[in-house]
């Protein structure tokens, strides 16, 4: 157990740097649970929780420093109980979204925490010690990560039976809604997304996508089987179009807008330079 | 300063290579220990330090007057910030060349560059790697992860971050080599702004491939008629297929626009979970 909880605190410190060095994205769920999954001895199970996770919380970004709900953490308590006590998806969804709200009640105190000592760094410059400023930033960069790894062992080493026990006291029917809602979730996440995205002008391209997404399928054979002599085939409709595809198609259409966008800007610049170059001219000739 | 100058035509020194480097990784750290008073601020000026050092000559008071003036408030998508760094870096060299020569020199357009730059720079910025990169990552690694395959998260890591490791450079070499006007150019002439509207395009394009494919939400009502049954989900998708994902996802959009209270729709959907379950409409 010691080593889970090491692992699980590892990986949540791990997670946290992940989310602000370079902006790799990494802290997010689709990568973040397929490499607590492979540290926790569950690699395909971990990879494939990672990808319902993401889905979950794929509308769910942190931007200018505002974090709606801190999916990273949710998620990465939510596979590591789910994974630890042979749990499933329902399992880690349910403890996934209760948790990333704690999160982000847990990320806003220390926000408040660093804000607070800001005017120490201020006044650090002022004094014109840019030893202890530099030792500041280091301490407060050390002292979050640990505190995130500190959550991740003492949540999994004391928590775990807590857990358990809570997971075999939902009834069936709980589970089977908590089944429901997951592939009801994305919708959240989707449309989040689109808040961000939506504008008047450029919305058709969103219902573009989703019938390139959605209608246009075959019928994959799957089966045929003898029936009564006659043979009968069982298919089942498979999307034409994979979500790399689309992309492709995307990437075409969205370079023929901003080409053009530039020809619109490049032909306005054009009548305005032509109009000077006209008076220009007039000038000259009168 | 003159040597500044005549690299931009002949391209740069091995100094400024160096320095170029030097910017691209440090300002990695930009988002570490945000505030909500100063967002990046502290760290902006953490990440100045050696620059200015340099400059200014450790422990001079130019070196902390020039500390103070970047610990202001600021805020841009860190995957655009190099290109600011660079930008504010040169326009330091410069300073400290126009001040030796006993020239004057405008404090405030630095900080004037800065904060011009930060909300341009995050709107293109974000369109790009929160809209367009990382939901074609997630597009393109999604369906190997589903099936358990490594490739999805390797994938992942590469779609997005080999394109971000790419801006991140070229924003900090473009910073250094065009200097300020390219970008008053830019902003000017309208083109960043059909940047972003491509890249939002793109980001919209996926989020529809994404509902139709991902939100699986679908109905196990059935009615038994005698000779026939009738399955509601049958219908539904011979009307339009992936009717209920568009519609939720509809739903959920246009509450949140009025409403902005993701955490309350969270709420109704697992209530709408339940009774549907319930009723026995689906599950």
């Amino acid at each position: 157990m010691i080593t889970n909880a090491l692992i699980v605190g590892f990986v949540l410190a791990l997670a946290k740097f992940l989310d602000w060095y370079c902006q790799t994205q990494l802290s997010r769920p689709i990568f973040i649970v397929s490499i607590l999954g492979a540290l926790l001895g569950y690699p395909t199970e971990g990879i494939i929780l990672a990808a319902q996770l993401e889905l979950v919380f794929i509308g769910n970004v942190s931007l200018g420093g505002v974090m709606p709900s801190d999916f990273t953490l949710g998620s990465i308590f939510g596979a590591a109980f789910a994974l630890l006590l042979g749990e499933d998806l329902t399992a880690a969804v349910t403890l996934a979204l209760p948790l990333a709200a704690l999160g982000t009640l847990l990320y806003s105190s220390m926000k408040v925490v660093v804000t607070s000592i800001v005017a120490t760094f201020e006044r650090y410059i002022d004094e014109k010690n840019i030893k202890a400023y530099k030792n500041l930033w280091i301490a407060q960069f050390i002292a979050f990560h640990g505190c995130y790894f500190t959550l991740g062992f003492l949540c999994i080493y004391l928590g775990t039976d807590v857990v358990s026990a809570f997971i075999n006291a939902i009834p069936a029917w709980v589970q089977s809604s908590m089944t429901v809602a997951s592939a009801m979730l994305p919708a959240l996440g989707l449309a989040l997304l689109l808040k961000t995205l939506w504008q008047k002008e450029t919305c058709p391209y969103y219902f573009l996508g989703f019938g390139l997404g959605a209608f246009v399928f075959y019928n994959n054979t799957t089966a045929a089987t003898l029936v009564d002599g006659a043979v009968e085939l069982t298919s089942s409709s498979t999307k034409v179009f994979s979500l790399v595809q689309i992309a492709f198609i995307g990437a075409a259409i969205a370079a023929l807008v901003i080409f053009g966008e530039l020809r619109k800007i490049k032909e306005n610049s054009n009548k305005v330079a032509g109009v000077s170059n006209d008076e220009g001219g007039d000038f000259f000739n009168d | 300063m003159t040597s500044l100058t005549e690299n931009k035509s002949t391209g740069l020194t091995k100094q400024e290579n160096k320095l170029i480097r030097s910017v691209f990784t440090r300002s990695m750290w930009l988002m570490f220990c945000t505030s909500y008073t100063k967002q990046q601020g502290t760290t902006f000026a953490w990440t100045m330090i050696p620059y200015l050092e340099d400059i200014y000559g450790k422990e001079t008071d130019e070196f902390y007057a020039s500390m103070a003036r970047h610990q202001n408030f600021f805020n841009t998508t860190p995957g655009m910030s190099p290109f600011i760094f660079a930008l504010v870096i040169a326009m330091e060299q410069e300073r400290k060349a126009a001040l030796d020569n006993g020239k004057e020199f405008d404090d405030a357009a630095i900080e004037s560059i800065k904060v011009a730059l930060m909300g341009p720079l995050a709107g293109i910025g974000d369109s790009i790697f929160v809209g367009a990169l990382r939901i074609i990552a997630i597009g393109v690694a999604i369906g190997f992860s589903q099936s358990g395959s490594w490739l999805g998260p390797i994938l992942f890591l590469l779609v997005f971050n080999i394109p971000n490791l790419l801006i991140r450079y070229f924003a900090t070499y473009y910073g250094f080599k065009v200097g300020t006007s390219f970008i008053s150019q830019a902003l000017e002439s309208g083109a960043i702004t059909a940047f972003t509207k491509g890249f939002s395009i793109m980001g919209l394009i996926m989020t529809g491939a994404m509902t139709a494919q991902y939100v699986s939400f679908t109905t196990t009502f059935a009615a038994d008629f005698g000779e026939t049954t009738f399955v509601l989900q049958t219908v539904l998708d011979s009307i339009l297929p992936g009717m209920l994902p568009l519609g939720i996802t509809m739903a959920a959009f246009v509450y949140l626009r009025k409403h902005n209270n993701p955490v309350k729709l969270l709420v109704i959907m697992f209530i709408a979970s339940v009774v549907l379950t319930l009723l026995g409409i689906c599950g």
